[in-house]
């Protein structure tokens, strides 16, 4: 299980096995600290270090949030790369992997986009073209961005009576950006630790610029998941009211996710997770494990063991 | 990481070993019913709880069997009853 610890001043701590959350010396959950897979503090929550030790040694990730949805970090007991695989990884040829990341993304928007039957899918097919055939990288970013501003164009058509019109971030500007961008903060958390359960170097990347100390390589790697996973949750969470704008409230000059909002979206994103997709090469799993499984196939990839082929849906 | 389901069922008449078993087994899995424990364990953390089920369990006087579920039969699992059924893969907001 996955536990989103989202009591301000809140203490989680291990006791007999257990992890108990507490709160002013009193127990407010407790669960088998076994089963425990992954751990996100929200804002102010404590870990004792006992706890932290024993998630550490368990192999278990504790990400560290803001209320806001800004991942201030992972900890987790890995080993660094490995010295062979990260020569690999900085004399990979960049623009192939570039290209498929892109690709994975934009054929994923043009899925859902034909799934609504929007017209902006004409748009997506010819950024599609001009991002199969690009031989720079200049080009290739060019097209990602011109596929992914006629993709929102097309979401802003169903998402418009929420007050979307197309994508806004550092800050969000309304209630759909506000949980697209905590949405997508929540999946570079998991494909942060994909990527360093992968021993990969989660800095050293191909699409992205690796100025700043950003993590290039999961942002790369993100991009064939931001559609299937985030997009696909938060559309469908507004057009079922699952979501509403009562769910933001705005908030040091932006849009932000309320309490609430922040928990409905947690759990839809969660439950998105443990769907199974079909991987275009044939095979079934639950989107959590596939950024997992495309994680190794990277790694693998630039080990010059095969070709890396992009996750999309594909039907 | 393939991880293995468990269903673990057990009887003894000794009170402090029930006592204990079931402190042991909170840390494991989630209690079900009074023994009996679901849990889903990497093979690591499995081998661990083996070893000190084996040091607890009283062979004269105890019954405890340990029941693996394939992947399939997890997910066809059916269940009633109040949400401490609910299923250990599911995330958890506190």
């Amino acid at each position: 299980m996955t536990l989103h610890l989202t009591r301000q001043g809140a203490t989680l701590r291990l006791r007999q096995g257990r992890l108990l959350l507490e709160e002013e010396g009193r127990e407010v959950a407790g669960f088998p600290a076994r089963q425990v897979r992954s751990v996100a503090l929200w804002g102010n929550v404590r870990l004792s270090t006992p706890a932290l030790v024993f998630l550490l040694r368990q192999g278990v990730p504790v990400f560290f949030y803001s209320l806001e949805g800004f991942l201030h970090g992972v900890a987790g007991a890995y080993p660094d790369p490995h010295p062979a695989h990260l020569r690999a990884q900085f004399a990979a040829e960049g623009l192939p992997l570039a290209r498929a990341f892109v690709v994975g993304k934009l054929r994923s928007a043009l899925a859902l986009l034909e799934r609504h039957r929007l017209p902006e899918a004409g748009g997506v097919v010819e950024a599609l073209a001009r991002a199969e055939g690009a031989s720079e990288l200049e080009r290739l970013r060019g097209a990602e961005g011109e596929g992914s501003r006629v993709y929102f164009q097309g979401l802003a058509r169903l998402l418009g009576p929420y007050g979307f019109g197309g994508r806004t971030r550092r800050p969000p500007r309304d209630p759909v950006n506000a949980a697209l961008s905590y949405g997508y903060a929540l999946l570079l958390g998991r494909v942060l630790v994909a990527v360093r359960l992968a021993g990969l170097h989660p800095e050293v990347g191909f699409l992205h610029a690796e100025g700043r100390r950003s993590p290039a390589l999961a942002l790369d790697l993100m991009e064939e998941f931001r559609v299937p996973v985030v997009d696909q949750v938060v559309l469908s969470a507004f057009r079922r009211g699952l979501l509403t704008p009562s769910h933001a409230e705005v908030r040091e000059g932006g849009v932000y996710l309320n309490e609430e909002g922040r928990r409905r979206l947690i759990q839809l994103f969660e439950e998105r997770l443990l769907e199974g997709v079909s991987h275009p090469l044939g095979f079934r799993k639950p989107l959590g494990e596939t950024i997992e499984v495309q994680a190794q196939r990277l790694k693998a990839a630039l080990l010059g063991r095969g070709r890396y082929t992009p996750f999309y849906l594909w039907r | 990481m393939r991880e293995l389901y468990l269903v673990i069922a057990y009887d003894t008449p000794d009170d402090r070993r029930r006592a204990r078993l079931a402190k042991l087994l909170k840390g494991f899995g989630e209690r079900r019913q009074y023994s009996v424990f679901e849990a889903r364990l990497t093979r690591e953390q499995w081998a661990h709880l083996k070893g000190k089920l084996e040091a607890l369990v009283n062979k004269e006087e105890d019954v405890l069997a340990v029941y693996f579920l394939p992947p399939e039969a997890v997910g066809r699992t059916w269940r009633i009853g109040h949400e401490g059924l609910k299923r250990l893969e599911d995330p958890d907001f506190v």
